[in-house]
C-alpha cells in the first residue's frame, strides 16, 4: 500500500509579487514568482485545500515479534549467565519464572513467551 | 457332403477318447495324497472352530468393558455432581475466588539460591594473614500456590571470621525476604512482606553469587536494603521490540536508630563507636509515619545482547523512634551491554540524614563495574573461552564519618577476573585498592571466592 506525504503550504501573493515584476524584473523575483506560481497551480489540482503532495512511501514493513528464544536472550542474560532449560522440569520453570517476572518486573506475554521455550527445550 | 461330416464326427469322437486316454501320469493323485488332503483340511477345520470361539469371547468381553465404561461414566458424574453441590454450600458460607479453585497440581515447590566461600588477605592499613573469611549459604524458597499467587523466602545462613589477626567469628542466620507476591493482572503484582528494596537495581540483580566481585560497592552502604511492608510493581511494554518501562511503589517501616536517638553515632559495649544509623535491623515501627519509596525505569534493547537500562528510585521517611528526623535516598541506576561479551553498570547514591549533633549529613557515592568476556577472541587455548576479565571503580563521601567524627572520602580501584568452571559455579579473583582522604593510610586486599548458584 502506498501512503502519501502531505504538507500544508501558504499561498504567496501572486498579484502582489507581479507588481514587484513589472516594476524591477530580477533573477531572484522570478524564482520566488515561479515558485508562488507552481504552488498556486498545485492547490489548483488539489482542490484548493493547500497541501502540497511532497512525496509517496511505501509502509514500514511489519513489526516482527520476538519469539521465546530472543526474549530469553534480551531478559535471562542480563543479571546472570545463561540457566539451561534441562537444569528444571516444566513445572519449575513455571515457578521460577513467576519469580522472575516479579524480581525482575518482565512483562507477562513474554513471561509465557519464555516459559513455553524453556518447557520445549527441557526435553522432560 | 453327408459322409463328409460323419467322418468329422467320427474323428473327433476318436480323438477326445485318445486325450482321455493320454492323461500324463502326475496328473493322478495317490491314496496318501488324498488322505493328507483330507487331513490338512479337517485340521484348518478345527483352527477355524477354534478362532470363531476365541473371536465370541472377545466380542463378550468387549461388551461387558463397555458396560462397566457406561457405569464409571455414570458414576462420575454423580460424584461431579456432588462436588458441585458441595463446593456451592461452601461458597455461600465462604466466597471463593476463581483463582483458587484451580487443582492441586498447580501447587510447586522450588528450592533455589546459591553458596558462597571466601579467602581474604588485607594489606596496607589492615594489614594481616590471609584467611578463609566467610562461608555463605543463601537458600531461596519459592511455592506456587496457583497461577497468581506465589510465596518466595530467602535466608542467609553466614560464618565470618573476625578481621584476620584478631580472635572471634560470628554465625548469622538473616531472613534476606519473606513476601507474598499475587499477579493482580497485567500490568500490577501486589507484594507484602519483608521484601528487597527496589533502591537502584544492585539488591535485587547483583547481590549474592550474581556479583562478579566479592564483595558490595562501598555506597550501598549508605542504603536500605530490605524493608516490611507492601509494594506495587509492574511493567509496561512499549512495541513489540522489548522495550519497556517498569515502575514499583513501596510503603515501609523504614530505617532505624540503634539507639532510638537521631545521633549520628553510637557506641556499643561502652567504648565501640558505630554509625547510629541502622539500615536493616530495625524494622519494627513506623516512627509515626511509614516510609515511602520507588523507582521508575526504561529498558530497550535494541537487538538481543544489546541493551540499555536507565532508573530513578528513591525513599523518604523518618528514622529515630520519635519520628523527628528524615532520612531521604536518590538513586540512577544504569546498565548497558553491548554484544554477549560487554557490559557496564552502575549507580550514582546520594542520601539525606538529619541528625540531632551533625545537622543534616548528606553521603553519597557512586560506582561502575564493567565486565569482558575473553571468549569474545574465540583464541582455541585452555580456560580462557571460559574467563571473564572485570573491573570496578566506586567511591563514598561521607561528610561526616560518624565512627571517626569527621569528614571522608574513600575511593576503590578493584580489578579482577571471573572463572566460568560452569554456567553456575564461578571462581571469583580480585585485588581492590583503597584510598583514604586527610592522609590516612591506603588499605588493599586480595579477594578470591567460590560462588555457586542452584
Amino acid at each position: 500500500m502506498i501512503t502519501e506525504k502531505r504538507i500544508q503550504v501558504k499561498q504567496p501573493c501572486l498579484i502582489w509579487l507581479l507588481g514587484i515584476i513589472q516594476l524591477k524584473e530580477s533573477k531572484w523575483l522570478l524564482g520566488i514568482l515561479r515558485f508562488a506560481f507552481a504552488v498556486n497551480i498545485s492547490m489548483v489540482l488539489t482542490g484548493g485545500s493547500g497541501t502540497v503532495v511532497l512525496a509517496q512511501t511505501q509502509n514500514k514493513k511489519p513489526v516482527k515479534t520476538l519469539d521465546g528464544e530472543q526474549l530469553y536472550v534480551i531478559n535471562c542474560t542480563r543479571c546472570h549467565t545463561e540457566r539451561y532449560p534441562t537444569e528444571r522440569t516444566a513445572a519449575q520453570w513455571k515457578t521460577i519464572m513467576m519469580h522472575m517476572q516479579v524480581r525482575a518486573n518482565l512483562p507477562p506475554d513474554q513471561v509465557k513467551k519464555v516459559l513455553e521455550f524453556l518447557k520445549e527445550n527441557n526435553k522432560s | 457332403m453327408e459322409k463328409l461330416m460323419k467322418r468329422m464326427v467320427f474323428t473327433v469322437v476318436i480323438l477326445s477318447l485318445a486325450g482321455l486316454c493320454c492323461v500324463p501320469k502326475s496328473w493322478a493323485v495317490t491314496d496318501d495324497e488324498f488322505l493328507a488332503l483330507q487331513k490338512q483340511v479337517q485340521e484348518q477345520n478345527k483352527q477355524l472352530q477354534v478362532l470363531e470361539k476365541e473371536h465370541q469371547e472377545d466380542q463378550a468381553e468387549i461388551q461387558s468393558l463397555k458396560e462397566q465404561q457406561g457405569q464409571t461414566k455414570q458414576k462420575t458424574e454423580e460424584i461431579k455432581k456432588t462436588a458441585d453441590q458441595a463446593v456451592e454450600v461452601a461458597s455461600k458460607v465462604q466466597p471463593v475466588s476463581a483463582a483458587l479453585k484451580q487443582p492441586a497440581e498447580n501447587h510447586n515447590f522450588v528450592l533455589a539460591g546459591d553458596a558462597e566461600v571466601k579467602y581474604v588477605k588485607t594489606g596496607g592499613a589492615n594489614k594481616a594473614h590471609g584467611t578463609f573469611q566467610m562461608a555463605d549459604f543463601a537458600p531461596v524458597f519459592l511455592f506456587r500456590a496457583n497461577d497468581k499467587v506465589l510465596f518466595e523466602a530467602g535466608f542467609d545462613t553466614t560464618i565470618a571470621n573476625g578481621n584476620a589477626g584478631t580472635g572471634g567469628n560470628n554465625t548469622t542466620f538473616n531472613l534476606t525476604f519473606a513476601q507474598i507476591d499475587y499477579l493482580f493482572n497485567d500490568y500490577l503484582t501486589v507484594i507484602g512482606g519483608k521484601m528487597i528494596l527496589p533502591l537502584g537495581t544492585y539488591n535485587e540483580r547483583s547481590a549474592g553469587w550474581l556479583n562478579k566481585i566479592a564483595d558490595d560497592p562501598l555506597p550501598r552502604s549508605l542504603l536500605i536494603g530490605q524493608g516490611v511492608g507492601v509494594q506495587l510493581r509492574g511493567s509496561r511494554p512499549i512495541g513489540n521490540s522489548g522495550q519497556m518501562i517498569t515502575y514499583s511503589a513501596y510503603t515501609t517501616n523504614g530505617a532505624g536508630s540503634i539507639d532510638e536517638t537521631t545521633g549520628n553515632a553510637t557506641t556499643v559495649s561502652g567504648a565501640h563507636t558505630i554509625n547510629n544509623f541502622d539500615p536493616g535491623g530495625n524494622v519494627t515501627n513506623m516512627h509515626r509515619r511509614p516510609s515511602e519509596g520507588g523507582r521508575i525505569g526504561w529498558f530497550y534493547p535494541w537487538k538481543p545482547h544489546y541493551d540499555v537500562e536507565l532508573g530513578l528510585s528513591g525513599q523518604t521517611g523518618a528514622w529515630d523512634k520519635a519520628g523527628k528526623e528524615l532520612w531521604t535516598a536518590g538513586v540512577i541506576d544504569a546498565a548497558v551491554h553491548i554484544s554477549p561479551y560487554f557490559e557496564t553498570k552502575g549507580e550514582y547514591i546520594y542520601t539525606r540524614e538529619g541528625t540531632a549533633d551533625f545537622g543534616t549529613v548528606e553521603p553519597r557515592g557512586w560506582w561502575i563495574q564493567s565486565g569482558f568476556k575473553l571468549s569474545a577472541f574465540n583464541w582455541d587455548v585452555p580456560l580462557v573461552p571460559s574467563t571473564e576479565l572485570v573491573f570496578r571503580y566506586d567511591t563514598i563521601d561521607n561528610p561526616i564519618n560518624p565512627i571517626i567524627g569527621s569528614a571522608q572520602k574513600s575511593y576503590r580501584y578493584t580489578p579482577g577476573i571471573v572463572y566460568y568452571i560452569t554456567n553456575t559455579l564461578w571462581l571469583e579473583g580480585s585485588y581492590e585498592k583503597i584510598y583514604y582522604s586527610g592522609g590516612a593510610q591506603s588499605a588493599d586486599q586480595w579477594l578470591v571466592q567460590l560462588s555457586y548458584g542452584f
